[in-house]
């Protein structure tokens, strides 16, 4: 076949791809304003995406933090500064460490797992199961998932920079043997309300991309249980591509409006 | 209670169903007969109205489903339960939950009430010790049992069955065939998709056979047994075909015109 052939029927492949995830997308977000709620759904995935990527996420903060503050004193050792680390972790982590680096964790734990058990019900006929019993599984499974989303890994992110700023006190304070004093009043002085407005929109965006890329990737399953694994590996791939893209176009947009 | 009128289906590249027309009375038995991928399954799934065709009518209780919106269908799937293939079961739910299932999601019903229905139901399939075990602990007879009761809890008026019997011991064969037979003596309008001849001689009230998409008989088991069609025969009957028949697949995947090739007498084949 033609090389422009092969290049139409490819656009063409992406072009369709790009409308389905639209439309469930506008779905999507429909079901958040109409009933039925699923509010004993919506409760059982915040707690499976909240309670369930604590640890992770208080981790990848508190680990965060204290290399922060290794690099930093490094960094800003020859200029005499190191007492100031403190203002470089807490606004790099509220600006951008702690809300990307919270979605990646949580894209790799959570938007896995929607999208393995989305395809775990196409491929077994649980999806067409719903329909057949008059529910809506766009409702059901992709609303409550991004309702849970948006919700828990806003405040996910908040819990991260509260850890990363601690584990960088850690390090301060037993290894570069700075005054606790002086690293938190720093570590407050430099976060102003757009550090925080910004580090609070990240997160809802990456949340709304994590939740409908995994449950896109899900629902789109075919080939039985060789396509989950496709799936949930797409939805993993997809989802970090799309974190770190729409991270650099929001600190651009946030950039141009400082 | 559902009509299918000159109904043609492709999926992808393929063409699934041609000009295919047939009705369910109520309250009768009808059993789709047909051997793997004729396109037996997507009859079902186009009665609920999860795939939609390309050409043709379906009608479920007096009403055109052909171009209704996915929200208007549900009303319409409230009417029908399905028993899948592999029954279907919701895995992150109780075999009570999944029974009641459709009952929770209508609202209508106190909790006990619920309850009282899914264990009736249960209790009908003879499986009412089983309530609080998950789908991963039963057996490939259980589920489909659990399937059927899920299906009567929903009190719905026509139940469809996607190969009931496949995969099953001959017991469970036949505790699904005389579930079947009691629903039948019920009144429940029932279409049973199968390729198990014995099931389909003891519970249908009318048969359709679909051969490579297409309907190559509809009448009664008797009429069937009697019937002198070459591709009627070779299904009913695939041991009488000699050794060097194959079909030949188009490049649909699927044979066309002839359905049948000529079948050899002896000393002609080479």
């Amino acid at each position: 076949m033609p090389t422009s052939v092969n290049f139409a029927a490819r656009l063409f492949e992406l072009l369709l791809i790009v409308q389905e995830f639209t439309v469930l997308c506008v779905q999507t977000v429909a079901g958040l304003v109409r009933p039925p709620w699923y509010l004993r759904e919506i409760m059982l995935q915040l707690d499976r995406i909240g309670v369930g990527s604590l640890f992770i996420v208080m981790l990848t903060g508190l680990f965060t933090g204290m290399v922060l503050a290794l690099q930093g004193a490094v960094q800003l050792e020859p200029y005499g500064a190191t007492m100031y680390v403190s203002r470089l972790i807490s606004e790099s982590v509220v600006r951008e460490l702690g809300p990307v680096l919270a979605a990646l964790m949580i894209a790799g734990r959570v938007g896995t797992g929607i999208a393995s058990e989305i395809a775990s019900m196409q491929v077994t006929e649980q999806i067409d199961a719903l329909r057949a019993e008059g529910t809506d599984p766009i409702k059901k499974l992709a609303t409550t998932r991004l309702a849970a989303c948006l919700i828990m890994i806003p405040l996910l992110t908040v819990i991260t920079n509260c850890i990363a700023i601690l584990g960088g006190w850690l390090v301060a304070r037993l290894y570069l043997a700075i005054d606790s004093y002086f690293y938190w009043t720093w570590a407050f002085e430099a976060i102003q309300l757009d550090d925080i407005v910004q580090g609070l929109v990240k997160p809802l965006i990456f949340g709304f991309i994590i939740a409908m890329v995994s449950c896109y990737a899900g629902f789109s399953t075919k080939g039985g249980t060789a396509g989950v694994g496709v799936s949930t590996t797409q939805s993993m791939v997809y989802s970090s591509i799309l974190i770190l893209a729409s991270d650099f176009f929001i600190t651009k947009f946030f950039m141009a409006f400082a | 209670m559902i009509e299918f009128e000159n109904v043609w289906l492709s999926l992808g590249d393929r063409l699934i169903l041609k000009d295919v027309s047939f009705a369910v009375q109520p309250g009768e038995t009808r059993v789709i007969l047909g051997g793997s991928g004729s396109g037996k399954t997507t009859l079902l799934r186009l009665a609920l109205g999860l795939y939609r065709p390309d050409k043709g009518g379906i009608k479920v209780a007096g009403r055109d489903i052909t171009g209704l919106p996915e929200g208007d269908l549900f009303g319409i799937r409230q009417q029908m339960a399905m028993v899948f293939q592999d029954a279907a079961l919701f895995d992150s739910l109780s075999v009570r939950e999944n029974v009641g299932y459709r009952l929770w999601e209508q609202g209508l019903l106190s909790d006990e009430d619920i309850e009282q229905k899914a264990l009736e139901s249960l209790r009908f399939v003879g499986l009412d010790d089983i309530l609080d075990k998950m789908p991963a602990e039963l057996s490939g007879g259980m589920r489909k049992r659990v399937g059927i009761a899920r299906a009567l809890a929903s009190g719905a008026k026509i139940l469809l069955y996607d190969e009931p019997t496949a995969g099953l011991d001959p017991i469970n064969t036949c505790v699904i065939g005389r579930l079947i037979l009691r629903l039948k003596t019920m009144g429940v309008t029932q279409v049973v998709v199968t390729h198990d001849l014995d099931t389909t001689y003891r519970v249908a009230d009318r048969i359709i056979l679909i051969i490579k998409g297409r309907l190559a008989f509809d009448g009664t088991p008797e009429e069937l047994r009697r019937c002198e069609k070459p591709e009627v025969r070779q299904f009913l009957d695939p041991g009488s075909m000699p050794s060097e028949w194959k079909p030949l697949p188009n490049s649909n995947g699927m044979a066309d015109e002839p359905l049948v090739r000529p079948i050899a007498t002896p000393g002609t084949v080479s």
